[in-house]
């Protein structure tokens, strides 16, 4: 019962930090309540036991944070707008509430999703994982060749 | 123990608040942060199936979550070759200005 307390808890400050990331005029403002979303989840893992995973979250975030605060600094004022944030919460609600609809018509069962689901993941990622090795290599070799690219880039224009 | 609904709920939750923002917004970093809100729903779900899923695979579940982290970080890398090249140009970071995408 106190689990479940504190991960309503947990929940409802994540769900208001994302809200927030897009109501905050500056964008450094918008950064740190995604670092405190970011957080929250961390704390989510850990209530459901995935302590090792909770602490991953935090170092590969803060790696990622780190950046979006440099590019937060030096970026302009956004100009948000009462109407623009109404609209945004609005549609939000719109997507939860049908996806939730498309999870009570499915008939939901937790023991039964869940397995289905971890063995779809699992039959996945483990009979393909060569295809996936290769997938996240070639994602890594085009995050190195966008840094060569940027960094040629920065030299012809300066 | 928390319900498997609870963690699917607050997953769907912030995926809906990073869908509804990548449809409204229109400053570059303030998507790119929606982007990442969503991965963060995604890394969620899963940790919440694999958390109930009986057995337990411990394996499976850590390739995925690292799988959609790899995405997370190469995107981080991406908003900078955009951030570097808009800046460089003097381009607005509006996106709704950039529909031509002739530069």
């Amino acid at each position: 019962m106190i689990d479940t307390i504190f991960f309503g808890i947990i929940s409802a400050i994540m769900i208001a930090s994302g809200v927030l990331v897009f109501y905050q005029k500056s964008i450094m403002r918008a950064v740190i309540a995604l670092t405190v979303a970011f957080t929250s989840s961390a704390i989510i893992f850990f209530i459901l036991g995935q302590a090792f995973i909770a602490l991953l979250q935090l170092f590969v975030f803060v790696g990622g944070l780190s950046t979006y605060l440099i590019v937060a600094v030096s970026s302009e004022y956004k100009k948000i707008n009462l109407k623009g944030f109404i609209r945004l919460c609005i549609v939000a609600i719109l997507v939860c509430a049908g996806m939730m609809l498309l999870l009570f018509k499915a008939t939901f069962n937790t023991s039964q999703a869940a397995e289905s689901m971890s063995s779809f993941f699992i039959e996945v990622f483990q009979s393909y994982f060569p295809i996936i090795f290769m997938a996240l290599v070639m994602l890594f070799l085009t995050a190195i060749g966008s840094v060569i690219v940027i960094r040629r880039f920065v030299k012809l224009v300066t | 123990m928390i319900g498997l609904f609870y963690v699917i709920g607050v997953s769907i939750a912030m995926f809906g608040i990073g869908i509804a923002a990548i449809g409204f917004e229109k400053n570059f970093v303030t998507i790119m942060l929606a982007i990442e809100l969503i991965f963060m729903a995604s890394t969620i779900a899963v940790v919440g199936f694999f958390e109930y899923a009986q057995p337990l695979s411990g394996a499976g579940a850590f390739i995925s979550i690292v799988s959609i982290w790899a995405v997370a970080a190469v995107e981080v890398i991406t908003l900078i070759a955009f951030y570097v090249y808009m800046k460089a140009r003097g381009f607005d970071f509006d996106v709704s200005l950039l529909s031509k995408l002739k530069w």
